[in-house]
């Protein structure tokens, strides 16, 4: 039995033996799972799965399920494996969408078959997002940090070209936090006579919480190009672009808007030609 | 890659985005033209005394047809449809490119 050895992690049992360099964590019939959640998200169920090895080296799925709290008190839940060895474990959220860190959870060790029983490990512990799981063994993004200690992904986006007299929005992708690194758009006025004053709208999806006065204001006939990027300041034309005053270091969530909002715009002014730098992670 | 005219606010846009993944649109709220229109249509009444630049600063005026894609790109974990009567969207004749190349 060449391919077989006593895996380290093991103990000597009645001669059993493991594959080898396989992972697994022995587990007496005395010892239990343990999913510990912290969960403000509503509507969550966790589910615990993996595989077991027992000591008939017979190996079985098991799959167990949590309905945390949203108390963001810890929800514990027992699970007895019986005896042999643990070899994968993860867990997901199989209902509702908690984001960032409103649902962590730590997958442990207990001696004792009872929520009152020692802790004797931890073998995982992280947020739960849509497209996060805690896993033992551990995964990249499974390792206990947030998503957002992951390297961000850097996106240009065209935005779309609203219609005449309408104004253009963009809205971070769902599941997804934005860090706007620049903008650029131009506004093309009318013939019709009025002086137009764009702005820049940040907001939430409803409510606005940061606004860019206009660098400058154009009148009928003329073409502006405006850019905005993190900490710059206003300057009413700088090789023929206006700059916005723009914060440095917003990171936008799901659904949050950066959009115009051009005081005295005609029916006929167009935006077009509107582009966004963004860095992304997952939410 | 397709070039779209949504039927709600009417903007353009290409569905996949240059880094090949796929771009979600959502409506913009209504420009101070559009409620200007709307407020003399009588489909919009603003409080008395106040001008459309006013109410523009104040709240933000939605599409009653909104769409949004990334509705649409949550369902499986609880997202609505885009919207109650999605208006859809137009296929439109692709843009000319941003970027000319030239030369032999």
């Amino acid at each position: 039995m060449d391919s077989y050895a006593e895996n380290a992690s093991g103990p000597a049992v009645s001669g059993l033996l493991l594959p080898r360099g396989e992972p697994s964590w022995y587990v007496s019939g005395e010892d239990a799972l343990v999913l510990d959640a912290f969960n403000t998200a509503t509507g969550v169920t966790l589910t615990l799965c993996g595989r077991f090895r027992n000591l008939n080296g017979l190996i079985t799925p098991f799959v167990f399920t949590q309905t945390p709290t949203t108390d963001s008190v810890r929800t514990r839940t027992v699970f007895p494996l019986g005896e042999g060895w643990l070899l994968n474990a993860s867990v997901f959220n199989s209902a509702g969408t908690p984001t960032g860190t409103q649902c962590v959870a730590l997958v442990r060790v207990a001696r004792g078959l009872t929520s009152a029983g020692t802790i004797v490990g931890t073998l995982a512990q992280g947020p739960i997002t849509a497209s996060q799981d805690v896993t033992y063994p551990p995964t990249v993004a499974s390792t206990g940090m947030s998503s957002l200690a992951t390297g961000a992904t850097i996106r240009s986006i065209t935005v779309t070209t609203p219609a005449a007299g309408a104004e253009f929005s963009q809205t971070v992708d769902a599941a997804k936090r934005w860090r706007i690194q620049s903008l650029r758009a131009k506004l093309q006025a009318s013939a019709a006579v009025a002086t137009r004053s764009p702005q820049l709208f940040i907001d939430d999806g409803a409510n606005v919480f940061y606004v860019a006065e206009w660098p400058a204001q154009i009148t009928a006939g003329s073409g502006q190009f405006y850019i905005a990027a993190s900490g710059t300041q206003k300057a009413a034309n700088v090789t023929d672009h206006a700059v916005y005053t723009f914060p440095i270091g917003l990171i936008l969530a799901p659904g949050s808007r950066i959009r115009s909002n051009t005081l005295s715009i005609q029916a006929a002014d167009q935006w077009s030609l509107i582009q966004l730098l963004v860095e992304e992670w997952g939410n | 890659m397709a070039r779209v005219m949504c039927n709600a606010c009417r903007g353009t846009y290409e569905t996949v985005l240059r880094d090949g993944r796929p771009y979600f649109h959502a409506c913009a709220p209504l420009s101070a033209a559009e409620l200007e229109l709307l407020t003399a249509a009588r489909v919009v009444t603003l409080p008395p005394g106040e001008s459309i630049e006013d109410a523009m600063q104040q709240r933000t005026y939605e599409r009653s047809n909104k769409r949004d894609e990334n509705i649409r790109a949550t369902k499986a974990t609880g997202g609505r449809a885009t919207g109650a009567d999605d208006a859809g969207v137009t296929p439109l004749a692709d843009a000319a490119p941003g970027v000319v190349v030239v030369g032999p």
